[in-house]
């Protein structure tokens, strides 16, 4: 088992890094998700709780296809609550394909930065387990490689996404002065 | 984005619309009041018939259904 864990900081309010990781797909950074759908979602004591189905299509080396049957759809399960009170959106995903071989258990936590309220912190963390097969050690390697990868890729799209928010918002209210003034 | 069955394509965007719209303005502000439940149902009778066709037809069903009812 291997664990990979990591910290970022978002110059970005925190309601705004929520906003953007709920609508994070799709954007170009992450063409493998090729599919998301919302499987439950209910608001409890002012808690938001989803429960969200992914699809990604993975391009792996074509040494592992054997091992792991080929470049097929890769589904995994996602939790997610946004906790107004306490200002944190916490995140879990857990794969649901190839479970007879790999456990890829991910968390997530977006919470204010403890020394500067307009920043967001990000802590993630991924436990890695391979069984059932050859160079577990190594596959392990790869895959937490392969996930610190992604991380940076992730928090790319968030700024991506942000911006192009951002960007909405200015648009809108150039429109809104551009009518008032017309 | 995409829904994982194109049939409810456009039941996703509608609600996806309606939630992100919800979420800026009402939730984050503390107001409740959720009115993208009628969107949400019709969404959600799609996407779970989807769902139980997906499953009666993968091999790998039991690993599947196992995690998918897991709850944080």
């Amino acid at each position: 088992m291997k664990i990979w864990s990591s910290e970022h900081v978002f110059n970005h309010q925190w309601e705004n890094v929520v906003k953007a990781a709920l609508q994070k797909y799709p954007n170009p950074y992450n063409p493998s998700v090729i599919g998301v759908d919302v499987i439950d979602r209910t608001v409890e004591n002012g808690i938001l709780k989803s429960h969200r189905l992914m699809a990604t299509q993975w391009q792996m080396p074509s040494w592992t296809h054997k091992i792991l049957g080929g470049n097929r759809v890769c589904y995994a399960s996602e939790h997610s609550r946004v906790d107004l009170d306490k200002k944190e959106f916490s995140l879990r995903s857990r794969n649901l394909t190839f479970n007879n071989i790999v456990h890829v258990d991910e968390k997530l936590t977006y919470s204010i930065h403890p020394e500067d309220n307009s920043k967001t912190l990000l802590k993630q963390e991924a436990q890695i387990t391979i069984k059932n097969a050859p160079l577990i050690d190594y596959l392990e390697n790869m895959m937490a490689s392969k996930i610190n990868s992604n991380a940076q890729i992730g928090r790319q799209a968030i700024e991506f996404v942000i911006h192009k928010m951002n960007n909405i918002t200015d648009a809108a209210a150039d429109v809104a002065h551009f009518s008032e003034s017309a | 984005m995409n829904s994982l069955s194109k049939k409810c394509q456009e039941a996703k965007e509608k609600y996806d619309s309606c939630f992100n719209k919800w979420f800026s303005e009402k939730y984050l502000k503390g107001k409740m009041d959720n009115e993208c439940e009628e969107l949400f149902k019709e969404y959600q009778k799609c996407i779970k018939e989807a769902l139980r066709n997906f499953l009666n037809s993968n091999i790998f069903r039991p690993a599947f259904m196992i995690y998918l009812t897991k709850t944080v």
